[in-house]
């Protein structure tokens, strides 16, 4: 009996060990689990669109867990959605230097690694069209265009169009995505001095003042008073007797 | 590339233009503006006279001006309005060209007259002397006349407009005439014609003297010395010719 339950002590000391084995996370380390919440909240911040917000968080579970993988993997998926290729490309190589040979993931971020090299695809519509499109200060065409091969990241792109406000955005170009971007172009507001009639009337008001001085410094009502002439006999009217 | 091209490539704004069309007609005013206009075409000495009424004075127009110029020896009295009649507005101004042959400064006094329908409005004087050659502009303001005795003798600025060393004769309803500068000075005789005060030592007994010349009174009058006292008055048509020392002064 006393064997017994020794036997039966010895057993459920290993169920309450295996329990406890099967219960704890993964990551077993204080660390690693808060690396864990944060990698979940990054991950749900991904599927929700919120990439800024998702770097964030994977970030922090990166700094809490830097040998895991995982994080570098989903950091490398937020960099090529904001586009920036070299980032991502950094942390697919951070991934696969950490993750085990033939990692079912590794496909994923190779597809990730040619689409950056592709660059993204850039749709430029405006209305009215014809409208001139620059990007980083280098001209592309008129609109409708349509760019392939733009380098993922954040670039500057100038619409101009004579008669209109000049529209400048910033826009993100993601790779492996086409980016489409739609303005409507505002008539430009042309100040006063841009009319031509603002200008002729100022001329006319010019010659205007200018007559008027003239008629002021002519009126014979102000000419000088006929000139007198004097002599050492005298004096007169000048070309009087 | 020509004005024209230029302006059709739109490198030369409306701004310019209107610019351009300011700048010119401000030239043009300014050209015709020019200070020196009564005296410019005049080579010798030429002096502008500007009348205007003395401040608090509510005189703002006259038909007629009249000068009494003393230059030099020389006595002169003009007038000038505006040809075919008309009020001119004051401020107004006139010229004088004097074409007198004397070296160095001409010493000038000019005292006006301002008229309006016959009747003087306001009487002022101003001195000044000019080189030959050189232009001048004066000013005198005008502020009414105070009465004085036609035929009297006044020194300027008793009840005339003139110099204080100038003696003038009230004209009535005209311009005071200078009689001529006092050398000496200008003596004020309350309710007796004003006079020249002799002096450059006495006088020599039964000798003519202009007024001023050793004797006091006119110096367009030729006066006896009677006891150290001028007498026997003899107006002169023209002028009193002061003679050198020893030699009687005369008429001319």
């Amino acid at each position: 009996m006393r064997l017994t339950d020794r036997r039966w002590r010895l057993t459920l000391t290993i169920a309450a060990a295996v329990t406890s084995l099967m219960t704890q996370p993964v990551w077993s380390d204080p660390a690693e689990e808060q690396a864990l919440t944060h990698l979940e909240r990054g991950v749900a911040a991904f599927n929700a669109g919120d990439f800024p917000g998702a770097r964030a968080e994977l970030l922090a579970a990166q700094r809490l867990a830097p040998h895991k993988p995982n994080p570098y993997r989903w950091l490398a998926l937020v960099e090529a959605r904001l586009g920036d290729c070299d980032a991502a490309l950094a942390h697919v190589a951070d991934f696969v230097a950490r993750a085990p040979a033939n990692d079912p993931r590794e496909g994923e971020l190779r597809r990730l690694s040619d689409q950056c090299a592709r660059g993204g695809a850039l749709s430029v519509t405006s209305s009215p069209s014809s409208a001139a499109v620059s990007l980083d200060g280098a001209p592309l065409g008129v609109t409708p265009h349509r760019e392939i091969g733009v380098r993922p990241g954040e670039h500057q792109l100038t619409v101009d169009k004579d008669g209109f406000e000049r529209v400048t955005r910033s826009i993100l170009v993601a790779a492996g995505a086409q980016t489409d971007v739609q303005l409507a172009l505002r008539r430009r507001a042309r100040p006063i001095t841009r009319r031509w009639w603002f200008w002729a009337a100022a001329a006319a008001g010019s010659v205007a003042a200018a007559s008027l001085a003239f008629y002021a410094l002519h009126d014979p009502g102000r000419a000088p008073l006929p000139p007198l002439s004097c002599d050492d006999h005298g004096c007169r009217p000048r070309g009087g007797p | 590339m020509s004005w024209a091209r230029a302006r059709r490539a739109g490198r030369i704004g409306a701004a310019t233009i209107a610019t351009l069309v300011g700048i010119a007609a401000v030239t043009l005013t300014s050209a015709c503006g020019e200070s020196d206009g009564p005296c410019a075409h005049v080579a010798g000495r030429c002096l502008i006279v500007e009348l205007d009424a003395a401040p608090s004075v509510r005189l703002t127009a006259i038909d007629q001006v009249e000068l009494d110029l003393l230059y030099g020896g020389v006595h002169g009295t003009a007038t000038t309005s505006r040809p075919g009649g008309g009020v001119t507005s004051l401020p107004l101004e006139t010229s004088v060209e004097l074409d007198v042959t004397s070296p160095g400064p001409l010493p000038i006094g000019v005292v006006a007259a301002g008229k309006l329908s016959g009747t003087v409005r306001g009487t002022g004087a101003a001195s000044t002397s000019l080189e030959p050659g050189e232009h001048k502009r004066i000013q005198i303001h005008l502020a009414p006349p105070e009465a004085c005795t036609a035929g009297t003798t006044y020194c300027g600025g008793d009840k005339v407009a003139g110099d204080p060393q100038t003696l003038y004769l009230c004209n009535g309803g005209g311009v005071p005439l200078a009689r001529g500068v006092c050398v000496f000075g200008c003596i004020v005789v309350p309710a007796q014609s004003d006079r020249c005060r002799g002096g450059g030592g006495a006088c020599i007994e039964g000798t003519k003297y202009c007024g001023g010349d050793k004797l006091d009174g006119d110096p367009r009058t030729l006066y006896t010395c009677v006891g150290g006292v001028a007498e026997n008055p003899q107006p002169c048509a023209n002028e009193c010719v002061v003679a050198p020392e020893g030699v009687a002064d005369y008429c001319r």
